[in-house]
């Protein structure tokens, strides 16, 4: 079993190396693909259908109430998750859940792994072309379901009385471990789409993109949507 | 250690002769039935137990406290001395710096809190806890005015012997005690390892308290003798090296064994046991549910398999009693809840750090997160009553005389005590507790500490007022006369103001028939865990799935939020209901809110659970699928 202050430990050092791996990554390339980038513009593509904002805006803010209540007490405090942070994580452990589904429900076709996604991990084909989302931001995606899938099992399963003290001592471990997981992707997944590629949050709640922004990152897609239009 | 040699001077021994074979034959059945003796010229005292697991044959010959050999055709017939008697086997000093007679020795680690002698009075409204090891709550017996002697002629009933019954220096002596007349209370070892069913506690506590037969009240008690005579009748000035007197012949206490008790040799067959039965040890350790009829009490779940209460409960031939609770100092600690059921990882031994002690099954606590082990003791779920709305009344052996013929039981008797009420325990972990509020006279001194009266002390200084006839079952004191008797104890202002304690308040006299109270740290109640009896694990709480969650995880569960009953012998403020949390420390708003959760939390377990099934479904069916485009980009082709 993981003891709380080896949690603590792992928690601290994670986050810190996954930011200093970003702020690295930043300084030798992510600034020149941000500086390569279009910037400004109208929002004038719909990319997103109102109930996957809901349900994206949700499973973010509901996953970062179960990030400071989950990690606050350890991290900050050195102390174990219980009182009323841990009613408020498991309340909002339920809704997440909830919404982490809706969410993968909506977005599972869109973030089908396709032949270009392979090219832009190998590189092939210059320009990166990709669809509604990139292969990173796929990636990212069915990381989060699979270690979601895995968070909210634990959880579920914790509450039923199949497992003894030590299993749940265990499930636990897994749970918090993968909830960590879960927000060092988060992070990664966040940097990428906002600071590399010059996202923006307000894109989440108008669900539009700027159709310059779109053509050079999002080139398929765009070329799909205007084809539509075409028609 | 020499074995003492027969003493030729002992009156009713006999002749010198008759003596020295006697102790030859002592000293050859001391070799033959304990084999760790050496088999030196003179037989030594036996230093560790005999590891054999046959029951030892104790067939020997007794002695009286001066080390003459006790024959029933003797001239004067003399009682039985354990001291004499077991020593010649069994190192008696050492015994006697065990767990039930070390209370007052130096050097004694007072361990967890325990249950104290307790001296209570309805009549006077008096119940005061007594302990000289000092346990936080308790007074001393010094601290209460009670010396040796009237400790003994108070709680001997009750007590095992040795300790204060015998080792009381003369510097202390109380001018009042007689203890040249009633001799000493030696251990009466047959009062626990007697296996006989003749053995009599209640004759021991008839002799002890009402007769002051200290001397005579083992081998009363221990069913091969006969015991008439009554010390406590006789004067001060009675000499008893004289042995009779004329004018007191039925009050000297004669002893007359019984026929057949002794063989031709002289010796006595003592039914001593490895294995003492439990009820030796209920003579004094018996818990009784004062509002419950006996039929319905439930045996603990350890005996009713077959356990000897010394099967946990072991010891050496220092006799320190394994308490059984972990932490204890010099405790066995595979001889806990853990250690037997889990393993201790402390242990020395890899069956102790593996436990299945006595074939103890290992808990699996399916569903009950480390938190709950972390907060709760084993107790906490699986001892003593099962919670209820409002705690309720238990009596105790010691406290209320259960199992003696000569205690009027009434289930009235004072002192009250409640369980179960849930407090934290040394180690931080809540646990059941009897609780008890002490309720007494005092007077108040310089510093502010009270001086606790005695009831005999209050009923003569205030006459009438506090004094019931003679069989009359006395009832707890009202205000009217709480008021005037401390009117009365307060015209003497030199001896301090005088105040009543009780329900957790010190009561002084106001305007008229009315009380003021105010708040003391000697008003605090005094509480002791709850070990036995052990429910079975489908009445322990939490049993059940996820309806035994409820159990304390419910907006009414008497474990969080519980009443405890404060009450005390006395009418004043009578049965108070206090809150389960203010002796939890728990926060009640939260475990209300948190027990709230729990009518919502078989909704989240299916939200989560059907979120979770989707969550699977979309992986296999969306992420394999995208899996295999990805390899057949990367130049993979299914059979390859």
């Amino acid at each position: 079993m993981m003891s709380d202050a080896a949690f603590r430990i792992l928690s601290i050092v994670s986050i810190a190396a996954t930011i200093v791996c970003i702020a690295i990554h930043f300084a030798c390339c992510g600034r020149k693909r941000r500086a390569a980038g279009p910037s400004g513009g109208a929002a004038d593509m719909q990319r997103l259908g109102g109930l996957t904002r809901l349900a994206v805006i949700g499973t973010v803010l509901t996953g970062l109430v179960l990030a400071v209540t989950g990690l606050a007490p350890t991290v900050v405090f050195g102390e174990r998750l219980e009182g009323y942070l841990l009613m408020c994580h498991v309340g909002c452990g339920g809704a997440f859940a909830v919404l982490l589904a809706l969410t993968a429900a909506l977005l599972a076709d869109d973030c089908r792994f396709r032949r270009h996604d392979a090219k832009c991990c190998t590189g092939e084909g210059g320009g990166r072309p990709s669809g509604k989302f990139d292969a990173g931001q796929k990636a990212a995606f069915w990381l989060l379901l699979a270690l979601g899938l895995v968070v909210v099992l634990t959880m579920v399963l914790s509450m039923l009385p199949i497992f003894g003290p030590d299993g749940l001592e265990l499930m636990r471990d897994i749970h918090r471990c993968c909830g960590l997981l879960m927000l060092l992707i988060a992070l990664v997944h966040c940097y990428q789409t906002m600071t590399v590629c010059r996202g923006r949050w307000s894109s989440l709640l108008s669900g539009k993109v700027n159709s310059d922004w779109a053509r050079h990152y999002r080139s398929l897609w765009w070329q799909a949507v205007r084809g539509e239009e075409g028609k | 250690m020499k074995t003492p040699t027969a003493n030729s001077e002992g009156r009713g021994s006999g002749s010198g002769r008759r003596a020295a074979v006697t102790a030859a034959v002592a000293a050859a059945i001391a070799l033959t039935v304990c084999p760790a003796v050496p088999a030196a010229a003179e037989a030594e005292l036996q230093v560790s137990p005999d590891p054999s697991r046959t029951d030892p044959i104790h067939r020997i010959p007794i002695f009286d406290e001066e080390n003459g050999t006790i024959r029933p055709d003797a001239d004067v017939v003399r009682p039985m001395s354990g001291r004499v008697t077991c020593n010649k086997c069994h190192n008696y000093e050492k015994i006697s710096g065990g767990w039930h007679f070390n209370s007052t020795a130096a050097g004694v680690e007072a361990g967890r809190p325990g249950e104290p002698w307790i001296i209570a009075d309805m009549a006077t409204g008096t119940q005061v806890p007594v302990s000289a090891r000092g346990w936080k709550g308790t007074w001393k017996p010094e601290d209460v005015g009670l010396s040796a002697w009237s400790f003994v002629r108070r709680f001997g009933r009750h007590m095992p012997g040795g300790g204060v019954g015998e080792n009381h220096p003369v510097e202390q002596l109380d001018p009042a005690s007689r203890w040249t007349l009633s001799g000493n209370l030696e251990i009466n070892c047959l009062g626990c390892h007697n296996g006989s069913p003749r053995q009599d506690q209640a004759a021991w506590a008839e002799h002890v308290v009402g007769r002051e037969n200290f001397r005579w009240a083992a081998t009363a008690a221990c069913g091969i003798a006969f015991v008439d005579g009554r010390t406590v009748k006789l004067p001060s000035d009675f000499d008893p090296v004289t042995g009779t007197q004329p004018d007191y012949p039925a009050w000297v206490p004669t002893v007359t064994y019984q026929p057949g008790a002794f063989n031709p040799k002289d010796e006595v067959f003592f039914d001593v046991r490895r294995k003492m039965p439990n009820g030796r040890c209920y003579s004094c350790h018996t818990a009784h549910p004062a509002e419950q009829d006996e039929r319905c009490v439930a045996e603990d779940i350890h005996t009713a398999r077959g356990f000897a209460c010394t099967d946990c409960h072991t010891n050496g031939l220092d006799h320190r009693i394994n308490r059984g609770y972990e932490g204890e100092p010099g405790g066995d600690v595979t001889r806990t809840c853990r250690g037997c059921h889990l393993g201790e990882a402390s242990a020395v031994t890899v069956s102790g750090r593996e436990g299945g002690h006595m074939a103890a099954p290992r808990p699996k606590h399916a569903g009950f997160p480390q938190v709950h082990f972390d907060k709760l003791s084993c107790t906490a779920c699986h001892s003593g009553p099962r919670p209820r709305e409002k705690t309720s009344r238990v009596q105790t052996s010691r406290a209320h005389g259960l199992g003696y013929h000569a205690m009027a039981f009434d289930p009235n008797n004072a002192p009250i005590i409640q369980e179960p009420v849930f407090v934290p325990g040394p180690d931080g972990k809540l646990a059941p507790h009897r609780l008890m509020y002490p309720a007494f006279w005092a007077r108040v001194r310089e510093d502010g500490k009270l001086t606790p009266m005695l009831p005999e002390q209050v009923a003569d200084l205030t006459g009438w007022v506090l004094r019931v006839r003679p069989n009359v079952v006395p009832k707890p004191p009202t205000v009217e006369k709480i008021v005037q008797a401390l009117r009365i104890l307060g015209e003497d202002q030199s001896a301090g103001e005088a105040v009543y304690v009780g329900n957790g308040k010190v009561y002084r006299p106001g305007d008229g028939n009315s009380l003021l109270t105010s708040e003391h740290e000697a008003a605090q109640p005094y509480v002791w865990p709850i070990a036995h009896d052990v429910r079975p694990t489908a009445q322990a709480l939490g049993y059940g799935g996820a309806a035994g969650c409820q159990h304390c995880h419910s907006t009414d569960s008497p474990f969080l939020f519980g009443q405890v009953v404060a009450a005390g012998p006395t009418e004043v403020d009578a049965e108070q209901l206090l809150p389960m949390e203010q002796f939890t420390g728990e926060d009640a708003t939260y475990h209300k809110l948190f027990s709230t959760t729990f009518v919502f939390r078989p909704w989240l377990k299916l939200t989560a659970g059907a979120a979770a099934c989707v969550m699977a479904l979309l992986l296999l069916a969306y992420g394999l699928a995208g899996v295999r485009v990805l390899l057949r980009a990367f130049g993979w082709k299914a059979g390859e």
